[in-house]
């Protein structure tokens, strides 16, 4: 390679911090798999390839044709036994859990949003040449910015388990509470973003003809951030209605509560067919989902 | 605005509207099934002191062991949070760099930009493999959806009964479902990303694979990483709450100290793992401002 | 031949022949068929009747294999350029040659900065002036710039022809002129055959021996710039006028 090419790669632009980030994360991940801690190969040895064997050919088998073979009638008979006697409940209590929670997070990222908004939570909002702001309208973005980090970086298994100390068992509050908290911060972060990057231009015609700030936000910056607003409302749904079939693994009664007992009692057969049950759930209203999104998306 | 797009705009609205009508009445419908009352939203007796111990953890976390005694030899409470952050953050790196892989293989797979053209002939000829492509995009689609839709937690459960408590089972359970995850939004992207620098390629030669290296990948390469962050993200939540199965991830102290109503210790763990990702995201949107396409 | 778009006719009744080496351009108001008529040439469009031959072959019969190393052949500039922006320009020059080359040998051009290629990529830019930035992503450059690097990508692939599909739309005046300067001088030198589309009908006089003038799909003229009379020309402007009102 010539000198001359040699320079012009050494003098290329660049950006340190991405070379930074290439590098560390690719060091890191070396040194994660180098660590011991994960050790693949442990996985096949003599016991636990027995363990699986055992899993795979007898635990997760259903009950009725552990002995005898298939029999479909048996097979029917022992699923609508599953789905009946709390399968089918649990779905509902899921799917309600969900529904609530996501609406929950919705109106409390209402309230966030606007606030967390930069061009709209300012002395002048939409203005062209905003300025320095007073102390008061700072410290309320930030305050409202810092509420939305702590609520969306808590897991929702977590919050959920700290709600059931305080709440107490026997009712869905823990689960819908955990999950509206913790997607009011996501869902606030994703609105002001929203509101930030609406077009400031119609908006700034009103501000200029004098029209007050709850009037703006009412009339004007809600209707225009709703439709992308929605669309984050529905790609939240579906993740909300995963967390929720797993939260009842702590005692609140949804799918998760079901899978926690069938794995306690070790019927593995029921376990994972109410793990499957799960999966439908989650795979309809990803579908759900995406049927709201296109009609928001096709209309004419 | 053209005449066309105003009379259009009663309809969009409308159909918001109905959206949100449903969306309260569904709201509605689910509160009546759960059997919900307001009262027990409020703690009470036994709850409210541990929502007092739990605001006041929240001012004050633990620098040291509430417990009175500790057994000799413990290590000190911040070694051990340390400890709990860094195996965190391996569960989660070991786990992302897994599920990286799986997205970008399914991911290209389920994407139908590089062997389907709109308004042209397929770049892959007439080929057995151009009529083999739907097939494999259809069962690899399924496969995706499969992947994605089984809760990490619950992939979790499955490997613990199956091969016990064992660290990889750990990883392999973020690497499934984040592996379909990101298949799913990769093939997305690379399916969405402008197909102009593909067709000028294509136009002068070059064969699917280079013109899904060339032309697609780069293109799609600055929101695909962006993504892959913003679910590594996610990841170092999912590894902290795979504590509460016995790893030894943030989850399991946490998880120990609240059972011991250590409120205090409980908020040093959470302040631990909100600075971790606070962390994960403020460099995400550093990195996001730099690769972005100008 | 021709060619139908949903059922809509994009060419009817075309009939062209280009002599190698020759620089030709297709001039017409917009919408009246100068890309397909260009993507005829390397079979990205096909024509619903009548068949496209290069040097003698068939281009309808011809294997997937055998359009690729066709292609190959041919250099090709689109209107919107074609590159990949957050690439570097060396990765944008060096993947000209991508149908020349099989899947392996490509990576490996592409991974390593140590190669002897981005010797050559670089003479190529600095003909064009833009040496300086074979290692600037493209996204970087001004639209000149990015004018030029298509140009060097169509350099390093050292086809026999060079389709340009109106590379000259975006460009202010006297951008325009050094373009088509560029284009036809490299041309000449490099003994290629040029096949341009352009609506500035007086820039393609000056420049271009060669005009075919094309309305709604079909040929209205075709001859040496320089035998065309006022009439011709002027049937072309006001047929797009009528075009226009209509």
């Amino acid at each position: 390679m010539s000198a001359r090419v040699e320079a012009l790669y050494k003098s290329r632009p660049r950006s340190r911090f991405v070379q930074l980030t290439l590098w560390s994360f690719g060091l890191f991940t070396l040194l994660t798999w180098l660590s011991g801690v994960i050790q693949p190969a442990s996985f096949l040895t003599a016991r636990r390839l027995e363990n699986l064997e055992r899993f795979l050919t007898v635990d997760i088998v259903p009950a009725p044709l552990r002995e005898g073979g298939f029999d479909l009638g048996a097979l029917i008979t022992w699923t609508q036994g599953v789905l009946l006697d709390h399968g089918l409940d649990a779905l509902l209590a899921t799917l309600a859990i969900s529904v609530l929670a996501i609406v929950l997070a919705m109106l409390l990222s209402w309230l966030f949003a606007p606030l967390a908004a930069a061009t709209l939570s300012t002395r002048r909002p939409f203005d062209a040449t905003p300025g320095q702001d007073l102390f008061g309208w700072r410290a309320l973005r930030l305050v409202t910015r810092a509420v939305m980090i702590l609520l969306r970086s808590i897991p929702e298994y977590v919050l959920a388990f700290l709600l059931l100390a305080i709440l107490g068992p026997n009712h869905a509050w823990p689960a819908v509470l955990a999950l509206a908290l913790h997607n009011s911060g996501i869902l606030g972060r994703l609105g002001a973003e929203t509101i930030e990057n609406l077009d400031p231009q119609p908006l700034r015609t009103l501000t200029a003809i004098g029209a007050p700030r709850r009037s703006l936000l009412v009339s004007a910056v809600f209707p225009l951030a709703l439709g992308r607003y929605l669309l984050y409302f529905f790609y939240r749904f579906e993740t909300c209605v995963r967390e929720a079939t797993v939260l009842g693994m702590l005692g609140v009664v949804s799918l998760g509560y079901y899978i926690q007992q069938a794995r306690g009692k070790m019927y593995y057969d029921e376990m994972l067919l109410l793990i499957l049950l799960g999966a439908g759930i989650v795979i309809a209203s990803d579908i759900l989902s995406a049927v709201a999104r296109r009609y928001l998306r096709t209309a004419s | 605005m053209s005449a066309e797009a105003l009379a259009a705009l009663p309809t969009r609205a409308n159909r918001r509207a109905r959206l949100i009508f449903g969306i309260f009445l569904a709201a509605l419908l689910s509160w009546l099934a759960l059997d919900l009352s307001l009262a027990d939203a409020i703690p009470r007796e036994s709850g409210a002191g541990i929502l007092s111990l739990f605001v006041e953890g929240a001012l004050s976390p633990a620098m040291s062991y509430e417990a009175a005694e500790v057994p000799a030899g413990t290590p000190p409470l911040l070694s051990k949070v340390l400890e709990a952050v860094w195996t965190t953050l391996l569960f989660a790196v070991a786990g992302m760099s897994l599920a990286v892989v799986l997205g970008l293989f399914f991911g290209f797979l389920g994407a139908t930009s590089w062997w389907k053209d709109d308004g042209a002939d397929s770049p892959l000829g007439q080929g057995l493999l151009s009529r083999a492509m739907p097939v494999i995009y259809g069962v690899v689609r399924v496969w995706i959806a499969l992947m994605r839709s089984v809760h990490e937690l619950l992939w979790a459960i499955l490997f613990l009964v199956a091969f016990g408590l064992n660290n990889f089972s750990a990883v392999i359970a973020i690497a499934i479902p984040y592996g379909g995850t990101l298949a799913k939004v990769f093939s997305e992207m690379l399916d969405e990303c402008p197909r102009e620098s593909a067709r000028s390629l294509r136009a002068i030669g070059a064969g699917p694979l280079q013109v899904f290296l060339w032309g697609l990948l780069p293109r799609a390469f600055a929101d695909m990483s962006a993504y892959a962050f913003y679910r590594f993200e996610c990841a170092v939540r999912s590894s902290a709450v795979l504590g509460f199965f016995g790893y030894p991830t943030i989850g399991y102290y946490l998880r120990l100290s609240a059972e011991n109503l250590h409120y205090r210790e409980v908020w040093t763990y959470l302040y631990a793992l909100i600075a971790l990702v606070l962390i994960v995201e403020l460099w995400s949107s550093k990195l996001r401002e730099r690769i972005v396409i100008r | 031949m021709s060619v139908l778009y949903d059922g809509q006719p994009a060419l009817k009744d075309f009939n062209l022949s280009v002599t190698p080496g020759e620089t030709l351009a297709l001039v017409g108001p917009s919408g009246c068929g100068k890309t397909t008529a260009l993507s005829l040439c390397n079979a990205m469009v096909r024509p619903s009747a009548g068949a496209v031959t290069v040097d003698g072959e068939d281009l309808s019969q011809a294997s997937e294999g055998g359009l690729r190393a066709l292609r190959a052949r041919m250099g090709f500039i689109p209107q919107d350029l074609g590159l990949v922006p957050n690439l570097r320009v060396s990765q944008n020059v060096l993947s000209g040659r991508l149908g020349k080359q099989g899947l392996l040998r490509s990576v490996a051009t592409a991974f390593s900065t140590r190669n002897p290629e981005h010797e050559r990529a670089l003479s190529i830019l600095d003909e064009l002036g833009i040496g300086e930035k074979l290692f600037h992503r493209v996204d970087s450059l001004s639209g000149g710039e990015r004018q030029r690097v298509a140009i060097a990508r169509a350099l390093y692939q050292e086809a026999d022809y060079l389709i340009a599909d109106e590379p000259l739309s975006a460009l202010d005046p006297a951008r325009a002129r050094e373009t088509i300067t560029l284009l036809t001088e490299v041309a000449r030198t490099k003994e290629l055959t040029l096949l341009l589309s352009m609506h500035d009908i007086e820039l393609a006089r000056e420049f271009v021996p060669r005009l075919v003038g094309l309305r709604a799909g079909s040929v209205l003229f075709d001859g040496a710039s320089g035998e065309l009379s006022e009439a011709e020309l002027s049937a072309l402007y006001d047929l797009e006028e009528e075009d226009r009102v209509g």
